[in-house]
């Protein structure tokens, strides 16, 4: 019997209809063997966790997880994650560069032409003739294995990350003041604050979840003072009491001018200060509080204001809210801080304003940097993926710590290397200077994302250098200049952990298998390593070996999270380290006594700055100097760079889902209405944009949210290379670039 | 001619006395219903907008309706 | 014909799906050849909707127009279904499986651009 059309399309509108009736219909929550893996957010260090839908083999939603710290909220690029796993840009097989073009290849193919490449450099012209670059958005096991290959199995210390893009300033800040890496305050804090000071970071876009409890924060307690100084009236400054806009790089001048009202008003907390603080200039601790003084006098708000372009009675107000007697003061900054060839000394400065205050280490009363990326703390920062660096804290430059992991990896006394390797942007330079013939790039898009990047793209493309890049997406700028492209399995797709920007770690468990033949991290790094005869270094078979290492690798560091067993990070939402045995809650508040498993039940106060061998944090007389690049007659605007929130880095990701491309995704050169006028343009035109180093061409978006002689463009379009401009300067101690200011000239295109 | 199952949602109790209004029209169909807030039907119109102006009409100017859902929509051609 | 069936189905679906009556307006944001954010235009063009979103808390939390509505195109939805609410709000989309809310979705209390909570608006 044959039915028509018609009869079967009412038979099954009948069946869906009745179906039905039992239930409404629940898109995402349906029936049918869907599940819900646990996991945290691919984006921002703010390290959002989440349950990944899956069904029939496929991700198809994400929700919060409102058991762990962002009580079920998400941003709205967390949102749309999904997508990116289905993009028309994934790497799904190998690649190798043949006649200049990249072209299908096996696994076999691409790795053993890897493989004899880095033999072939190291032995012809020794072990630094070979680099690792990775990420902080790679997993901590990832990392791990990278680290030990590169520096105890290959020898070198060529192993950089791209936290030296965005942290290397903020863990100089907190290295020099307290002695040891990472925040002593976490995202509870923020429950608690009465005053936030939101420098050099533009948290509503860059960190919205955070942004969202400051604002919740502020609602709850009404008095609550938000204070933001940022040169551009960013989103953020909508929920400002006191924005304080200034010219780009001087915020070194306003915060040591609120030190002074704070010492000159009476605002310092002197027995905090004759227990737990000392006084320094350069990098000896030899000064006094009077010494300190008198440094502050050159930096009355008045002197400050006259540098900063901004209002005398500005910084006055923000320096009184945030010592007012009884308060609690949180301060915030990222990348307008970090970014800076000052960056270590302007982190040193807001750690200043709560060791004269006492304002440390009580509920809501913390200095804590935000953090760009989802693992820069606890893969590369903590687990020690940069060039100077060993694992947990240890140094390559202290013989006592090389000692320690050698004796942990099991290599022979002698095998790692005394020297510091070069930092990033030395390491491109490098490359450029032909010293380094293969280069192994993991999870990161410096053809993008270094500053000046056209004179380190003009590096990789060298003809005798051997560029591998391992990605989960294809096309990137850096991947189209590669010579073997290697295919990741991507976030969902693979096991690991991330550590976010408040000690917190977290596992994210795989919710499906990779696509095509792309394969985790960790093992292609395995691979790499038993075919350079260094397999018994890196026997891995899955993320969790790994981890078992680690936790080896951290015992006994200031770090120590050996209570963190796989199974126990499986059933938590994000556990803070120190965490050192399997009982132990975890650490919200460092250096506190009754919080810190560090600090001794006896000790006779109730912080020790145990980082530092005086048991005392410092405040460092740092004076005023501004950027590398200040405008000047031939390049007379500011230049600087920054996030939006539909986007994230180099646009790899988020450029990839559908909302988003429609969603400023074009990086625009927002103008203010007095500088538009000048250049005779209106939004839509366009405007060339020129440095010492670079020009581009951007279209023009006029707003009053700019500041004058300043021109801001966002740095996620890989079309417009908002890099081709900015300076590769860098922090003398961080070596951290200075992407925040340079000098351009803007003409009309 | 587009042909759509389509769950409706009454308030509690009303949907026999819904069903009764909706058999009389000719291009809906009722399938099921559960007896008190829920009816199952299938309904033909000529287009989609067609269909979006019913649906829209239904709630508009019956105050028992609270929803109608589709579960189905497909086109014949013919 | 599959394809056929979906565009079908992305149509239809936010306009009858709502409990409250829904305006007479199409369905299909036009496509536009834009890579500015939405509200670019509708400060213009539907300047109540932008202000209304901007005062509400999406609108200071930055949960911009496309995270209900979708993108341009097909791919836009004029009332969002509730697999847009899940990702922040799972635990109270779980609970219109609570027989109070059936024939409910979230706009039914939550109304306009507001989104204000706890205020009854819009639906009957």
């Amino acid at each position: 019997m044959s039915i028509s059309r018609r009869e079967f399309l009412e038979s099954a509108a009948a069946a869906s209809a009745l179906a039905a009736l039992s239930g409404l219909p629940r898109p995402v929550q349906a029936a049918g063997g869907e599940k819900w893996v646990k996991s945290v957010c691919r984006y921002c260090g703010t390290g959002c966790g989440l349950y990944i839908g899956v069904r029939d083999g496929k991700v198809f939603a994400v929700k919060g997880d409102k058991d762990n710290h962002n009580q079920g909220f998400l941003c709205l690029k967390g949102f749309l994650l999904p997508q990116i796993l289905t993009a028309p840009t994934r790497c799904l097989y190998p690649m190798i560069r043949k006649d200049g073009k990249l072209v299908r290849a096996s696994w076999e193919e691409a790795m053993s032409l890897v493989a004899s490449k880095f033999k072939e450099a190291i032995e012809k012209y020794g072990p630094d003739a070979v680099a690792f670059y990775g990420s902080g958005q790679g997993l901590t096991e990832e990392t791990y294995v990278a680290n030990k290959l590169f520096k105890a199995g290959i020898r070198t210390n060529n192993v950089d990350g791209n936290p030296r893009l965005c942290m290397a300033s903020a863990v100089g800040g907190y290295v020099t003041t307290f002695g040891k890496d990472e925040p002593m305050g976490c995202y509870e804090d923020i429950d608690h604050a009465d005053v936030f000071l939101l420098v050099g970071t533009n948290t509503a876009e860059a960190h919205p979840i955070l942004f969202q409890r400051i604002v919740r924060r502020k609602e709850k307690a009404p008095g609550t003072k938000v204070i933001v100084m940022d040169p551009r009236r960013t989103p953020t400054a909508r929920i400002a009491d006191l924005h304080i806009s200034f010219k780009p790089g001087t915020d070194l001048a306003i915060l040591n001018a609120m030190a002074y009202v704070l010492v000159h008003e009476g605002y310092v907390d002197e027995e905090f200060i004759k227990n737990h603080v000392v006084f320094g200039e350069g990098t000896e601790t030899n000064k006094s509080f009077e010494d300190y003084k008198a440094f502050l006098a050159k930096y009355t708000p008045e002197k400050a204001a006259a540098i900063a372009g901004c209002k005398a009675e500005d910084i006055v107000t923000a320096a009184r809210w945030f010592g007012a007697r009884g308060k609690a003061s949180m301060s915030m900054w990222t990348m307008g801080l970090n970014q800076r060839t000052e960056g270590v000394w302007a982190n040193n400065l807001v750690h200043n304003l709560h060791l004269i205050t006492g304002k440390i280490g009580t509920p809501g009363s913390t200095p804590f940097s935000l953090t760009g990326q989802p693992n820069a703390c606890g893969g590369v920062r903590d687990g020690g993926a940069l060039s100077h660096l060993l694992p947990y804290g240890r140094l390559i430059a202290n013989e006592a710590h090389r000692k320690e992991m050698e004796k942990l990896w099991g290599v022979p006394e002698g095998t790692l290397k005394p020297k510091p390797g070069p930092s990033t942007v030395e390491m491109f330079q490098k490359v450029e200077a032909g010293e380094i013939k293969c280069l192994y790039i993991m999870c990161t898009n410096p053809g993008q994302s270094l500053p000046n990047v056209g004179r380190y793209r003009k590096a990789l493309q060298r003809d005798d250098v051997f560029v591998v890049v391992a990605e989960a997406f294809h096309p990137t700028r850096t991947s189209e200049l590669a010579d073997v492209v290697l295919p990741a399995a991507a976030w969902a797709e693979k096991e690991g952990v991330y550590g976010c920007a408040e000690r917190r770690y977290q596992l994210l468990e795989q919710a499906i298998p990779p696509s095509g033949e792309a394969r985790p991290d960790f093992e292609i790094l395995c691979d790499l390593g038993r075919r350079l005869g260094l397999g018994h270094l890196v026997p891995y078979k899955t993320p969790t070996d790994i981890w078992n290492e680690i936790l080896t690798v951290c015992k006994g560091t200031v770090y120590d999270f050996t209570g963190m067993t796989r199974e126990r990070l499986r059933q938590a939402h994000g556990l803070l380290w120190p965490l050192p045995t399997p009982d132990h809650p975890g650490t919200n508040r460092r250096y506190v006594k009754g919080e810190d498993p560090f600090v001794p039940a006896d000790w006779p106060h109730r912080i020790k700055f145990y980082g530092r061998p005086d048991g005392r944090a410092v405040v460092w007389m740092r004076p005023f100097k501004g950027p590398e690049e200040a405008p000047d007659a031939e390049y007379p605007m500011y230049y600087t760079t920054g996030r939006v929130i539909e986007h994230w880095h180099t646009g790899t990701m988020t450029r990839t889902c559908k909302e988003l491309v429609h969603a400023n995704a074009e990086a625009v050169a927002e103008l203010h209405p007095a500088d538009a006028q000048k250049l005779g343009v209106k939004t839509g035109d366009k405007v060339k944009i020129t440095s010492r180093r670079g020009s581009q061409v951007f279209k023009v978006k006029v707003t009053d949210t700019s500041r004058e002689n300043l021109v801001f463009v966002h740095m996620h379009d890989d079309q417009h290379l908002c890099n081709l401009i900015t300076i590769d300067a860098l922090d003398p101690i961080s070596k951290q670039p200075e992407f925040k200011v340079c000098g351009v000239k803007v003409e009309k295109a | 001619m587009v042909i759509a199952g389509v769950l409706i949602t009454t308030k509690p109790g009303q949907a026999p006395f819904v069903a009764a209004s909706l058999g009389a029209s000719p291009h809906v169909q009722l399938v099921g219903g559960d007896g008190s807030e829920r009816l199952a039907a299938v309904v033909s119109r000529e287009s989609g907008e067609a269909l979006e102006a019913w649906a829209e009409e239904l709630l508009r100017d019956d105050e028992r309706i609270l929803g109608v859902y589709p579960t189905f929509v497909g086109h014949d051609p013919e | 014909m599959k394809a056929r069936l979906l565009v079908g189905l992305l149509v239809v679906l936010p306009l009858v799906l709502a409990a409250a009556p829904p305006k007479k307006t199409r369905a299909v944001h036009p496509q536009v050849d834009t890579q500015e954010a939405c509200d670019v235009c509708h400060r213009e063009v539907t300047p109540e909707v932008v202000e209304a979103w901007y005062q509400s808390r999406h609108g200071l939390m930055n949960v911009k127009c496309f995270v209900c509505h979708g993108t341009v195109g097909p791919e836009f939805v004029r009332r969002a279904p509730v697999s847009r609410c899940v990702g922040c709000h799972n635990d109270k989309v779980d609970s219109l499986a609570n027989p109070f809310f059936k024939g409910k979705d979230c706009f039914s209390c939550h109304a306009g651009h507001e989104l204000n909570p706890h205020k009854i608006g819009g639906g009957k």
